[in-house]
Order: structure tokens, then sequence, then C-alpha cells
């Protein structure tokens, strides 16, 4: 079987041709210095807008620098951003969350601002420091990018529903306990007759308000593992998150509570429940007490519920203490931008001055975040600050910062993704579930 | 058989007519029997889709009500919105049109000449040709991308609808397969037909087999429009400027890690389904009727 | 045929057989040319990635030679992503050869109000995935979900579906042929259109029922489309990726998706892992390549065997004229 004589000349000189074009990497469009500044953006459509309404300043203050915004996910799946770095086409300015930031320095993505913040006298102080601490790269504890803010985990709940059930709205400073926490949402579970999930008449089938809702149903890490680290446990531990934490004590009593609070007592928002209707909606629409979330939650309430009468509180104490995670946002320059000097302009008014109002998040610049205009801002509940801007300062505020570059890997079905879904189903106790997995972990982790 | 029966017995005068009455109303029966089922069976296949619809017409309060398929109370509060948010939908049409229309167009034309060529001509190398082609399909899309991006990089075609249309232009593998089995169907004596009276192969092709495959570009040039129209990932690769998106990243754009707009994303959905629908039953009436003139069945 | 024998009377034939191959290839041309720009070279480049190490943010590949072929064979989870592809073939791909033979048999005839059960039955098929997801996680959900509330008229209770790593992977085959059902019944309709009406006519008259003239007369006639959706279909079912995404993506990164109990990652879901997610010694487009030249490697084999077994059942009606070397 031959290809006739005459296909083979031609297929070469095409493949010749279009091979050139594939293999030369003259430099493309975005490689040149010019005045336009290509900026990487994710999220929704709001988180887009908020974005563009705070760049507004800067492009007054610099009329001579273009801005071009483009929707490049750098943020919640770093393939489409890798295809960019692969075919040599990146922003000049991106957006990073703690959860892929030092990967992305590891890997030689982001520039080194350092020597640009003490020459623009940028000081750390100016920031909140856990927040600013997650800029620093573990690798070389150099600063790879500025926070545009930060989401702090908080406990939501609704008004109406614990004077309903004559309960006392929880501390809004976090001086409660998890137990606390189960008793309340076992007395705010209701059935249809009416009983709540402490009455021996009670029905699980007919629940029409749950207690709580946290975010493990799903499960995604930002609703576990303020729990887990409460209670003494994790999953990657230690300065460099390197160590496997799934084995402490901790870890199971933890991921043990929340087992319990959906099976056992049935105050809490199951899989199967999660997949008929999110739980952070029903909490939304007035279904479910309290939940675990962060600051997005009030604009999705004022968005579809604003007559919801809410407030909000820290996280509960647990054996070791309050603890809550934060995520934050970070704007950072690709490290191969011809440029570099316009893109650190924006970065540093969009992380100072433009700071606030940035994809929902808290400011991570204190002149913003502790001014009026933050805290007094319409709509915003009553306890902002001690539920809010205060847990940051707690030494169990962790981030959820990956190091080594292994989080998908670890939640992912070769680290603990079987073993959550055993536990969240209700399978398997979590002891049981959770024994063996450092060994995959730690496995994990070698390669 | 028994909902026959029972309809025989039911129409006592017409079971007193001669046989071929007899024939027809036993016809009518079964015609009636098969609408009954083909409407249960439909309604139920399609009922994933009302719900999408429903959902697009629900308040928020009831996004997930189980008892919501018909909507109480409907609000048409999420198309409004849908507008608001995303106030160059008109745009994100026009490029979704541009993009499904030139790419079918392309490909019908490029696959059919080479699936012809595949069937009905001879030369060496035929069967290895059919191979090759065939191979292009098995290696996962997703190892081609960046390959791929640097080509149009290199052409500057980034954030142009080039780099999705124009390969299109020149035909896909799986069309051109399946241009090769239908024209393997249809018989050669017209094509010898048109040799004898002296027409070239081109001439025999555009004006005899080409209209004879028909319904073959009809179902391969929906098939393709339809996929052209829901694709996403390729585009949200090239089409990163916001002015030149589709309506899947129009969508896409809808959907947040804690903060998706349901309502918004159904009305988008039903809204860019609908056309498509619409324009099937057209076609396929078309069809039908095109099939019941040429006699081909009763 | 440069081999032909020179002999007088063969010359003119050989002349007329080198134009035909001429015209031939300016038939072919677009298509060549395309495949050879846009997918070829790619495709050449993505070989010879796997043999290199390139996490894509490093400015060049690296060669390592045959590394990554290698450690393919000692990976210990290629096995089960390939045998969660095979669970796929065997219930995603067969009930949709079969039930969208049904629906297009059910539907081909022309008569009143069939136009609209086929857009109907075509609807999913437009459906955007992202409606898929939301809306067929409602559909498989215990508490709610009307697939479970049917179980239990029957007294039974439900399976846990997308849950349960039993029942996962059937959930998503009843999705995809849900959705594909469009599509192949469209490609099945206008092949049986193409069945000259007289043919079944006759075998009535010589006494054949319903099932042998569908057995004998029609699935012969439309067998080169049956192999064409069945070739297809298989390499499609090998590259399952979209739907286990859509189904399984919960935790925000496709790097988690494939469970519950790792019942659902595909190859290609364990091929785009390795190329974007994971942070492994090998991982990054080389290796990615490496598992895609494999799995292609393997589709090409299937491909062929089922090639060979064709000539025993696909049946081309204008082959009887073909000449020589045409088939």
């Amino acid at each position: 079987m031959r290809i006739s004589r005459r296909l083979i000349p031609i297929c070469l000189t095409m493949s010749a041709i279009t091979a050139v074009t594939a293999c030369s990497n003259t430099a493309a469009s975005s490689g040149e210095k010019s005045n336009t500044l290509t900026i990487a953006v994710w999220g929704v459509n709001e988180d887009i807008d908020s974005i563009k309404a705070a760049a507004k300043g800067f492009e007054q203050a610099n009329p001579d620098i273009k801005l071009k915004f483009n929707r490049t996910d750098c943020g919640a799946d770093y393939a489409v951003c890798k295809t960019l770095i692969a075919g040599r086409n990146m922003a000049d300015v991106l957006v990073t969350g703690t959860w892929n930031f030092n990967q992305m320095a590891n890997d030689g993505v982001l520039a080194d601002l350092t020597d640009r913040m003490a020459a623009d006298g940028v000081k750390e102080e100016d920031f909140v420091p856990v927040v600013i601490e997650s800029d620093k790269a573990a690798k070389d504890g150099r600063f790879y990018g500025l926070p545009m803010g930060y989401n702090v985990q908080s406990l939501f709940y609704n008004k109406e529903m614990f004077a309903k059930a004559g309960l006392k709205e929880p501390p809004a400073d976090g001086d409660y306990t998890y137990d606390d926490l189960r008793e309340w949402a076992r007395k705010l579970t209701l059935d249809a007759n009416g009983n709540n999930a402490d009455s021996p008449d009670f029905d699980p089938k007919k629940i029409v308000q749950w207690g709580y809702y946290n975010r493990f149903a799903i499960p995604s890490e930002p609703g576990y593992w303020p729990v887990l680290w409460a209670y003494g446990g994790g999953v990657l531990g230690g300065e460099k998150r390197d160590q496997c934490d799934l084995e402490k004590p901790g870890t199971a009593q933890a991921m043990q509570l929340l087992q319990d609070m959906m099976w056992k007592d049935h105050s809490s928002v199951t899989p199967q429940m999660e997949q008929e209707t999110p739980g952070y909606l029903r909490w939304i629409q007035g279904h479910v007490a309290m939940q675990q979330g962060s600051h997005e939650q009030v604009t999705i309430a004022a968005q579809q519920n604003p007559s919801l009468k809410y407030d909000m509180a820290a996280l509960p104490k647990g054996p070791e203490g309050n603890a809550t995670m934060i995520q934050v946002h970070s704007w950072a320059a690709y490290a191969k931008s011809p440029n570099l000097d316009n893109a650190w302009k924006f970065i540093k008014y969009m992380a100072t001055e433009g700071a606030g109002k940035q994809m929902g998040l808290i400011p991570a610049y204190k002149k913003v975040a502790e001014g009026p205009a933050f805290l007094k801002a319409p709509g915003e509940p009553e306890h902002l600050k001690e539920a809010q801007l205060d847990p940051a300062a707690w030494p169990l505020a962790r981030t959820n910062i990956d190091p080594q570059g292994v989080l998908a890997t670890v939640l992912g079905q070769d680290g603990i993704g079987p073993a959550l879904n055993d536990i969240i189903t209700g399978k398997k106790p979590a002891a049981e579930a959770l024994q063996g997995t450092c060994a995959k972990i730690d496995k994990i982790l070698a390669s | 058989m028994t909902i026959t029966d029972t309809i025989k017995a039911g129409t006592p005068q017409r079971a007193a007519q001669p046989a071929p009455g007899l024939h027809r109303a036993r016809r009518r029966a079964r015609t009636g029997f098969y609408h009954a089922g083909m409407t249960v069976l439909v309604v139920l296949y399609i009922l994933p889709v009302l719900w999408a619809a429903s959902m697009s017409l629900r308040t928020d309060a009831n996004m997930f009500d189980a008892d919501q398929l018909i909507p109480h109370p409907i609000t048409f509060e999420h198309y409004a919105n849908l507008f608001t948010i995303l106030p160059d939908f008109g745009r994100y049409v026009g490029n979704t049109v541009l993009i499904a229309v030139v790419g079918t167009a392309g490909t019908l034309l490029s696959s059919s000449l080479a699936g012809y060529a595949l069937a009905r001509f001879t030369f060496p190398g035929q069967r290895a040709l059919l191979m090759v082609i065939l191979l292009t399909l098995m290696v996962p899309p997703q190892v081609t991308l960046i390959p791929q991006y640097v080509i149009f990089r290199n052409l500057n075609w980034i954030d142009t609808p080039l780099p999705i249309i124009v390969p299109m232009l020149f035909g896909g593998a799986l069309p051109t397969f399946f241009f090769r089995q239908f024209f393997l169907t249809l018989p050669r004596e017209l094509e010898d037909a048109a040799a004898i009276d002296g027409a070239g192969r081109w001439r025999t092709f555009f004006s005899v087999m080409a209209p004879l495959a028909g319904p073959a570009y009809l179902a391969m040039g929906l098939l393709t429009f339809v996929q052209l129209w829901n694709s996403f990932f390729v585009n949200s690769i090239y089409l990163q400027d916001q002015n030149q998106w589709v309506l899947t990243q129009a969508l896409q754009s809808l959907i947040g890690r804690y903060n998706s707009q349901y309502g918004e994303i159904m009305a988008g959905v039903t809204l860019v389904s609908l056309p498509i629908v619409i324009g099937y039953v057209f076609v396929q009436r078309w069809v039908v009727r095109g099939i019941a003139f040429s006699g081909m069945a009763n | 045929m440069a081999e032909a024998a020179p002999s007088p009377a063969q010359a003119p034939r050989s002349r007329a057989r080198r134009r035909e191959a001429g015209t031939a290839l300016l038939f072919l041309l677009p298509q060549i040319f395309g495949l050879v720009a846009f997918i070829g070279v790619p495709l050449g480049v993505s070989l010879y990635y796997s043999f290199t190490h390139w996490d894509l943010v490093a400015p060049e590949p690296t060669w390592i030679g045959l590394e990554n072929w290698t450690h393919l064979l000692e990976d210990e989870r290629v096995p089960k992503v390939l045998w969660n592809t095979i669970k796929f073939i065997f219930t995603g791909t067969l009930s949709f050869l079969l039930m969208s033979l049904v629906a297009a048999l059910l539907t081909y005839r022309p008569r009143r109000g069939v136009a609209f059960y086929r857009a109907l039955l075509f609807l999913p098929y437009v459906l955007s995935q992202i409606a898929v997801g939301i809306v067929w996680r409602w559909m498989f959900n215990t508490e709610s979900g009307p697939i479970n509330a049917a179980i239990e008229l029957f007294g039974v209770d439900g399976p846990q579906w997308l849950l349960d790593p039993a029942t996962a992977m059937p959930a998503i085959a009843l999705v995809t042929t849900w959705q594909g059902l469009g599509y192949g019944m469209t490609l099945y309709i206008a092949s049986l259109h193409g069945v000259p009406e007289a043919l079944p006519e006759a075998a009535k008259i010589d006494g054949a029922n319903a099932w042998q003239r569908f057995r004998h007369v029609m699935l012969p006639m439309i067998s080169p489309t049956v192999l064409f959706l069945v070739v297809t279909s298989l390499i499609g079912a090998l590259q399952l990726f979209d739907p286990v995404v859509a189904m399984t993506t919960s935790g925000g990164s496709i790097g988690m998706a494939g469970g519950p109990d790792d019942s659902t990652r595909t190859v290609v879901l364990y091929m785009y892992n390795q190329m974007f997610n994971y942070n492994e010694r090998l991982s990054g487009l080389g290796y990615a390549a490496a598992i895609a030249w494999v799995l292609a490697l393997l589709t090409f084999v299937l491909t062929l065997i089922q090639w060979a077994f064709s000539k025993r059942w696909v049946f081309y009606a204008g082959e009887g004229a073909a000449k020589k070397g045409g088939q």
C-alpha cells in the first residue's frame, strides 16, 4: 500500500512549510515591548467588572498605558494559562490564588517583585501579615505577588431561625466550640412536623430545615480544612506543607464530627442533598440555619435573597483553639513579560491605592481595609470585623499554600479522593477510611 | 394488537364495512398506537431538557424544587438579567454564527470531495490513505493543542476566529470517512450512465453524485453545525479577547466556583439551543416531504 | 502500477489510470492539505514530545529518550484507567449504537409528525454541556431525582448513581447515550433513506416478516454507516473526557475528577491530569504525549481488527461494478 508518488512531494512540501511555522520562535505579537498591558483575569462576570472598575483610577493616572483584559484562567485551573505560556503568548499581568501561587513561583512563571517593592517604598507592614506572608515564595522567601484581597472562612447564620429555636446567636469572636455548633445544628434541624433533630419523633426522611452546611459534602477543601486544623489535624502540614497530617488523631476526630452531623444527627446537608441543590443556595433561600463560607456569600445573598436576615461569626474553637482558612488572590507579573515596568506600576496600584472591591474579596491593604469605605459599606452584616477581619490574626489562620505543587494529586483519585468519598457518603467511619492514606500521600510527596 | 381490537370493537359501523375499510381502520389504529407510544417516549426522553428550560423560568427561591417542573410562579427575570450581565450577547451570536456557518460549509465541500475520491476512484495507496486519515482521529486532541497553538500564534491568528474556521475549511477526518461510506452505498449505474454521456469526474460529482447524497449532506451538515455551535474548549484557548467570544464562552462565564447563576445559565442555554431545534424541525420536515415525494416509503 | 507491463495494448489503460489517480489527488487535495498542515505537523511534534520532559513552563522540552515510554509500562494507574475506559465501551458505546438505531427505525419513515419526534430526540445533542452536568445531577440524585423516584415505584431503593463506584460509570454511559442518540439517529436515518423502497417491499411479498426484512434487507444496506458509527464511536469512547469532567468534577479542579473511588478516571482524563494538574517527576506534555500515542496505537489495532471483520458483514451496493483495487 503506497500513497501515490505525486502525493509524497506535495505532502512533504506542505509539512515543511507548517513545520517551519510551528517551530520558528519568532516573537509573537505580545512578545514585544508595547504600551498595551495585557492582563489575564478570571472569575464570573461580576468579578471581571469589579476589577475593571478598580482599574479606572490607574487608567486616569496613566493615560499612556492601555489596558487589555483577557479572560485567561490562571486561577481555578492552571491549564489554559500553561497552554498560553507554552505557546509563548502569555499576558503581562495575571491573578494567582494561594493554591497555585507557589507552584507558579517554583515554575519560574512569576516575576520577583522584591526589589521593585523596596525601590517604590511598598512595605510588608502595609498589608495584613498572614496575607502578605503568602505572597512570599516558599522556595526563597522573596515576593512574587501583591495581594488583590483575601477571603476568610466564617460561620454565616440565619438570625430568624436562631430566634425561633430560642437559641442565642453565636459569639461573633468565635468564643464557642464545635460541640456547641453540633448541638445548635440539631436544635435548628426541623422535619415537616416541626420536630427538631433532638426529638424522639424526628423523621430524618422529611427534613425541611437543616442546621448546618459545610462544603465537606462536595468535598472542597476550604470547607473542611479549618475544622481539621481546629482539632489538630490536617491534610498537608509543616511549614513547607510537606508532611502528611491525615493519620493524626485530630483529622479523624474532625472528619468524624462532620460525618456524624450528616449521617447520625441528620443535621447537616449530605452529598446526596448537595447534588440536588447546592448547600450554600439552601442557606441563601432560608432552608439551612448555619453554613461555613466566605465573603462572597454576602454578594450572593444580596443578589438572590435580599430579604434574608443573617449575620456572621468567627469559626468555633476545637481542642487546639480557633482555626480558619484564608484564600488569597494575588496580582503577579509574568516573568518573561517585556512590559515589566508597566506591569509593576499596575500591580502596585491595584494592591494599594486601588485595593478593595476586587472579586468581592476583603482588601489586604490595611489603609483600605480599616477605613470606613469597607467596614461601613451598605449591605455588610453587623459583625463583619469580628468574623472576617480579626480571625486573620489567629495562630491557626492558615492559607492553602501548596509549595510542593501536589495539592491536585493529594486531593484527587491517587490521594485522599476515595477515602473522602467513603467518609462523606457515610460508608466507613473516618478513622477507618483514613487508614493508610499517609502511605499514598508520602508516595506523592516523594515523586 | 389489543388496542387495535378495542378500537375495532368501538367502531362497529366500520367493522360492518367491507375489507378495504377494515384494513384502513386497522392501519389508523396502528398509527394511533405509534403516535401515543412515541409521544410518551419522547416526553420522557426530553424530561432533563424540560427541566433545564423550566429552571430558566423559576424564581431563585424555587430554583431546585422538585415540584417545579412547571414553574409557579413563572418569571422572565433571568432572561432580562442575561442581557444585563452579558450586554454583548448579540455580538457573541454573530461570532458563533460566523464560525458555525463558514466552518460547516467548508467541511461539507472538502470532506465530500475527499470521501468521494476514497470511495469511487482507483489509485494506489487508497486504503492506506483512509487509514492515515482515521489515525489522525485516534490521537487525543489535548496533546496536539500546544503545537497547533504555536502554528496559529506564528500566523498571528490568536484572538481571531481563524484558528477554528480555517482547519474546518479543509474538511475533517470524520466527515470524510462518513462521506466515503455513504458514497459506497450508492449504486454505480448512475455514474456509469453519466460517463457514457461524456461527463467528466467533476461534472459527475457535482451534477449526479452530490445531489444523490443530499441526505448525507444534510445530516453531516447539521451535526457539524451543532458541534461548532457548542464547542467550548478550543474557543476558550484561542478567543480570550471578550469581543471575540462565542456563546459557549459567554455561558461558561456565568458559572462561578461559589456563585453560579443557575437561572441565567439555563436561560442562556435555552436561548442558544432553541434556534437549532427549530431549524432541525424545518430541515426534517423538508427531508420527510422530499422523501415522500420521491416515493421512497409508503 | 508503474510496474505494469509496457505492452502496447496496456499502455493506454495505464495512462488512464494515471489520469484517474491525478483527478483523485485533486479531489483529495484540500483534505490532505488540511490534515497535514493543521493536524499532521502537530501530531508529529507531539510524537517528538513523547521522548521529552516538558512541564509546559520551561522554555524548551528536555530530551529524555524512552523514559516516558518505559515509565508508562510501570505506572500502576494505567491498567486502572484503561479498565475504566473499557467499562465505558461495553456500556456507553454499545448502548449508543443500539439505541440510536432503534430511534432511527422508529422515526425514519416519512409520516405526519416524525419531524417533531426526530427534533425532540435530537434535542439533548443540542443541549450545551454546561446544562447537561447540572440537569443530570438532579436526575440522578437519590432524594428527589426522577430516576430513583421511578425505581421506587417498584418498591426497591434506587442506587446512589454518581456517588457509588459501582454505578458511576454506567450513569455516565447513560448520559452519553442520551446525549449522543440524536447524532447516531440522524446518520442512521440519512442512510436508511438511501435504501431503495423496492427492496423491503419485494421481501415482504416474498413473505419475510419485519425482523427478517430488517436483518436481511435493511441492515446490509445500511451496514457501511453502521461500520462508520462503530469505528468512530469506539475512537470517541477511548477518548472519553468531557462527560466525565462534567459529571464528576466537584471540588473545582479537573485534577480531582474521576471519582468516586477512581471508578470513572479514563485514559484521557488521566492524560490530562498528567499534562496539567500533576507535578510528578515526569508529569507534563511529554508523558501525556506518550499516553496519547499508546492510546492511538491501541485504537489503530482495534480499528484494523474491526476493518478485517467488517468484510464479513459490511455490504457496499456500489461494489459489484467496482474495479479491482477500489476496495
